[in-house]
């Protein structure tokens, strides 16, 4: 009898996985055949987030695409924020409120089609029309024309200095019509220009590239990209460890320590990690215990405890990776030492989804603490907390955040979070002399008197002690010695392109 | 009751699948209102799911979104236009990328399943070999309770602790097998065995009270003086107690299904877990209400295969009163042994804590993860924070926390164990929920309320008591001398408390204490989300999750509190053993 009821329980348990079998047994002889392929020219990248919409060019996941080297933009941004050609050969500015942009010729989408003014003017005009519009484009109208087969008319509402680099957006990405379907959806496989072709979207697990021979510049050195999603950084660590990825996006800074130094490289990104205080209402309403909980923390034992040292101690807002903006920073002047709150009762929120927030807000209390302040910590996911710290909930709030949005130029970031009306303004803070600073910034040319102004609407929201930077993140990134000319790109636009080579 | 049977003989028939039917639509009702509940406006959370958290939030974007979505229907409307459509098979599209509801969950769903199943044979192999362990010793003469201990350690262990330390062994040090992904079988073992482990625990030691249970009833002292071979009596106990435990065995499999999302997590598996969990984040309803109508679904099939199971193997014996057993009892222990190890257990708990409250939880006054030294018996957190303070400081509420919430589900199991017919379909629907889900929705429809997590661990610990429940009473009913006890005049309030109370509470209580070192982290581990405890308060399920990426630099902040609580386990089963 237990012999039947056991057969039976073993017949039952594996019908279905015979079932499933099937497809992963095609998986498995992929995995064989890939390991094959190894001996060629492969990689093995292990990235971060999985997609977000399935690889559609115009939310998120654009920076995949960029990061893979096959979807290619009109400009591209050199690491010193500087519009440089790529899919258009060169622009002018007509008139104040209307470029020209000329397409380059001999470029093939990977299906095989020539790329024309009309598929760019379609792929611009897709992300116009996108909801949301990528963020790029927030606050920003765009009419773009064909003007013949290989010129393209952008018109803007202002005189707009940052267009290129606009432009420059991964998500304002060229493809090919093909991969906009009907339903709205956009499938970006075999629709690039890049040196590698996308061939296999397989959801949330991987992807799989090709390099694409006729690509319109250098060919790529190596024959295929495979790109797996694993999301645990632990296990992105073991990647690493094994050999399982020569490439591995972001490793954690509480497993760099048990990883081959050799196996590492980092570079400065644009991200300050900010105290922002709530200027408008409670306790951080008076800004002389701004001021305490400014000189209350100590930034030297957050970056060596948290960070283990890998990262960046902040003088500004605007951290290393912006090399431009340290060497014109006025001095700021040393806040007293001697300075106390007197059991003042502070909430302040911050989030779980980049692990090391919780982290800085524990020390962060011991710190204002000493300083005088009752602290409580509020920590919540992010999605469960954005709400409340919109809203002002908080007497501060811990933020890990992007100084400079894709078009390379931190003003739009200053503006979302420091002006009056800014979107993402969590201090609740309005000063008429940031948003004037703020609006003169934007209106600068590129250059030295753009950089300048960013730096003066700096200071003028520090000088209000509006919110405390306290240090600027690291990209840490892990590569085994298998490969070499990987690019360590801090605003993560890139990360193999056809340089990369396998020894 | 009775009479309502007697009335309608159709409706005790029915009655299961109008529950199940009920359960179904509320759960999918519920998620449709979830927005309007809790006044959190889909638009936002869709427009970080789709463009991420560096998108500006200008009313500009959340307008597109929300013509884009058609939020502007009402919450009736949605639910009707949704509803109209799922009948006809067409689940929707997703709010975030636009892909058909159903190709996804399908996709996602076949590797769920295989996962699943291989997880199952694992179990199965596993517990086979504790049930062979167990009959040797019984063919010898004694009872071994060794490996009591042993699942209860098991039990104890949350599995995303078991991942990371698969991960560890061998991935890292043995480099045997890929540390992720989801690629042929080599990629399958790991994860299979981080879902086995517990699960095999759990039902090891079910099993193994329950074939206690069967072998000392009066039959198999017959069948030993009248020298039927063992491997008979074995056979027939075995067929005996596994057939009382098929309720829980199909809430374990359940369990499998939709309950793996940390393990999917960890080793980047595209399984339905994960798609739901993160369709309830964004609050991508399509994609939320589909696959919980699915998993839901899939849920209700174990089950009913599970009890068709059970009436074939137990048979006639349940309704005409042939099923004799003798009911376990509830009792401190009697041996010594067993009574003093427990005590001295206890106390030595009570003595960390004593010990700890003389040290400052908070301060970080040693290096970050320090060794243990004089200064730090157990060494520092990742903040230099005392270990020995925090595990001290942490164990009284922790306990406090797990045992209210394993009361309250033993409470609310008992009394929808009793009106299983009526309640079956939500026994179902709710383990069906992990429990990571179950806390989020709990945040959505209540907020952030201090008994949120209570709540929804309640909500989703419940099942599995309430099935184990049912099946007891079933059994007891089924004893000739419950069954007769109407004819002598007997109450219905008298055979409740003489017939059937004294037999369904010791298994029931053995199985409830079972379950607390796993609810009281669940309980905890929801404080990620920003449910129930705080950060930095020293919680232990809270200082799992913040040492777990220290593992391999300092494993005492991850295996303090583990250890704590399954010598707390080993204690309570040592107390109340035969």
């Amino acid at each position: 009898m237990r012999l039947k009821t056991k057969l039976a329980c073993a017949i039952a348990f594996t019908l279905p996985l015979v079932g499933c079998f099937d497809s992963s047994d095609k998986q498995a002889e992929e995995a064989v055949s890939n390991a094959n392929a190894s001996e060629v020219s492969e990689i093995r990248l292990a990235m971060m987030q999985p997609p977000r919409t399935g690889l559609s060019p115009l939310s998120d996941d654009a920076f995949k695409l960029s990061r893979w080297s096959t979807a290619e933009t009109l400009v591209n941004l050199s690491p010193d924020s500087e519009a440089q050609p790529m899919l258009a050969t060169s622009w002018e500015q007509v008139e104040p409120l209307v470029w020209h942009f000329t397409i380059r010729e001999g470029v093939t989408f990977h299906n095989g089609e020539k790329l024309t003014a009309k598929d760019v003017v379609n792929s611009l005009q897709a992300a116009i029309n996108a909801a949301p519009k990528p963020r790029i484009l927030d606050g920003i109208d765009l009419e773009v024309r064909a003007l013949g087969d290989y010129q393209v008319e952008v018109k803007t509402t202002f005189a707009d200095p940052l267009l290129p680099s606009r432009l420059s957006s991964p998500q304002l990405a060229i493809l090919a019509p093909s991969a906009y379907q009907e339903d709205g959806r956009v499938v970006p496989i075999s629709a690039g220009t890049g040196p590698f072709e996308l061939l296999e979207i397989n959801g949330t697990t991987s992807a799989k590239l090709e390099r694409y021979d006729n690509y319109w510049g250098e060919k790529a050195k190596i024959e295929s990209v495979i790109a797996e999603y694993v999301p645990d950084g632990f296990a992105r660590a073991a990647a690493l460890k094994t050999g399982t990825a020569d490439v591995v996006e972001a490793v954690p800074v509480a497993q760099i320590a048990t990883i081959d130094p050799e196996l590492l490289t980092e570079v400065a990104m644009p991200r300050t990690n900010t105290l922002y205080l709530n200027s408008d209402s409670g306790v951080f309403s008076d800004i002389e215990l701004r001021k305490v909980a400014a000189a209350a923390i100590d930034r030297e034992q957050i970056v060596n405890v948290v960070y283990e040292g890998h990262a960046d101690i902040a003088e500004g807002l605007l951290g290393p990776a912006l090399a431009w903006a340290a060497p014109i920073r006025p001095e700021r002047p040393e806040l007293a030492d001697d300075l106390k709150a007197n059991g003042e009762s502070i909430v302040i929120g911050t989030f779980t989804d980049r692990a090391e927030l919780p982290e800085v807000a524990a020390l962060l209390k011991q710190q204002l603490e000493a300083a005088g302040f009752a602290v409580e910590l509020d920590i919540r996911e992010y999605a469960q907390i954005e709400n409340d710290a919109l809203a002002g909930k908080f007497d501060a709030f811990i933020l890990s955040r992007a100084t400079v949005l894709d078009s390379g130029d931190p003003v739009a970031y200053m503006v979302s979070d420091f002006s009056c009306s800014g979107s993402f303004n969590l201090g609740q803070f309005c000063s008429e002399d940031v948003d004037q600073a703020l609006k003169h910034a934007d209106l600068q040319p590129l250059g030295k008197q753009r950089n300048q102004a960013i730096i003066d609407a700096e200071q003028a929201i520090l000088n209000d002690y509006a919110a405390v930077p306290m240090l600027h993140e690291r990209v840490i990134q892990g590569e085994t010695g298998r490969v070499s000319n990987v690019v360590r790109d801090p605003s993560e636009r890139r990360l193999i392109n056809q340089f990369t080579e396998v020894k | 009751m009775r009479s309502v049977e007697t009335l309608f003989p159709a409706m005790s028939m029915l009655a299961p699948w109008l529950s199940r039917v009920a359960a179904l639509v509320i759960v999918v009702i519920v998620l449709g209102l979830m927005p309007d509940i809790a006044g959190i406006d889909p638009s936002q959370t869709i427009l970080r799911a789709r463009a991420g958290q560096a998108q500006l939030m200008t009313p500009e974007a959340l307008a597109a979104v929300r013509a884009d979505l058609q939020l502007d229907r009402t919450a009736t409307e949605r639910l009707w236009d949704w509803a109209s459509n799922a009948l006809q098979g067409d689940l929707g599209r997703s709010w975030i990328d636009n892909s058909p509801v159903l190709d996804g969950l399908l996709q996602t769903m076949s590797t769920s399943l295989l996962l699943m199943s291989s997880a199952l044979a694992l179990t199965f192999v596993l517990c086979g070999t504790a049930v062979l362990y167990r009959m040797y010793f019984w063919r010898k003469g004694s009872q071994s309770s060794n490996h009591n201990s042993f699942s209860t350690v098991l039990i104890s262990l949350p599995e995303y602790v078991v991942a990371t330390v698969l991960i560890l062994v061998f991935a890292i040090w043995f480099g045997l097998l890929p540390p992720y992904g989801w690629q042929g079988f080599e990629t399958l073992w790991l994860p299979s065995l981080a879902l086995a482990l517990p699960a095999s625990g759990l039902f090891s030691r079910l099993l193994g009270d329950s074939l206690k249970r069967v072998l000392k009833e009066p039959w198999v002292i017959t069948w030993l003086s009248a020298n039927v071979a063992p491997n008979l009596i074995i056979r027939s106990a075995l067929k005996k107690a596994i057939s009382s435990l098929i309720p829980q065995i199909t809430m374990i499999i359940i369990g499998l299904t939709g309950g793996a999302v940390a393990v999917e997590q960890i080793f980047s598996i595209p399984g339905v877990g994960r798609l739901i969990l993160g369709a309830t984040k964004a609050q991508d309803l399509p994609v939320l209400q589909g696959g919980l109508l699915i998993l839901l679904t899939i849920s209700i099939a174990i089950s009913c295969t599970g009890l068709f199971l059970q009436q074939l193997i137990l048979g006639k014996s349940l309704k005409s009163g042939k099923l004799i057993s003798t009911p376990s009892n509830f009792r401190f222990t009697q041996s010594k042994g067993k009574r003093n190890t427990a005590i001295a257990i206890l106390l030595f708990l009570l003595g960390v804590v004593v010990w700890a409250s003389f040290r400052d939880p908070y301060l970080s006054q040693f290096g970050r993860l320090a060794s243990p030294s004089l200064a730090a018996p157990i060494g520092g957190d990742g903040l230099g924070r005392d270990l020995l303070a925090r595990l001290g400081a942490g164990m009284i509420s922790t306990f406090q926390g797990g045992i209210i919430a394993t009361a309250l589900s033993l409470l609310v199991g008992m009394f929808m164990g009793f009106f299983a017919r009526y309640t079956q379909g939500f026994i179902e629907v709710t383990k069906a929920i992990p429990y990571i889900i179950a806390g989020l929705l709990i945040a959505g429809i209540f907020g952030m309320t201090p008994y949120s997590a209570l709540i929804a661990i309640v909500l989703v610990s419940w099942a599995p008591l309430a099935a184990h429940c049912s099946s007891l009473i079933m059994e007891a009913k089924a004893q000739p001398y419950t069954h007769l006890a109407p004819v002598w005049g007997a109450s219905q309030v008298r055979i409740l408390r003489f017939y059937l109370l004294p037999y369904i509470l010791p298994p029931l209580l053995r199985h409830a204490l079972l379950r607390l070192p796993v609810t009281t982290l669940s309980l905890t581990a929801l404080s990620f989300i920003g449910l129930g405890a705080k950060p930095p308060t020293p919680e232990w399920g809270l200082m799992i999750a913040e040492n777990l990426p220290y593992i391999e630099r300092a494993p005492q902040g991850v295996m303090g509190p583990i250890v704590g609580l399954v010598l707390f386990g080993v204690a309570i089963n040592l107390l109340f053993d035969d």
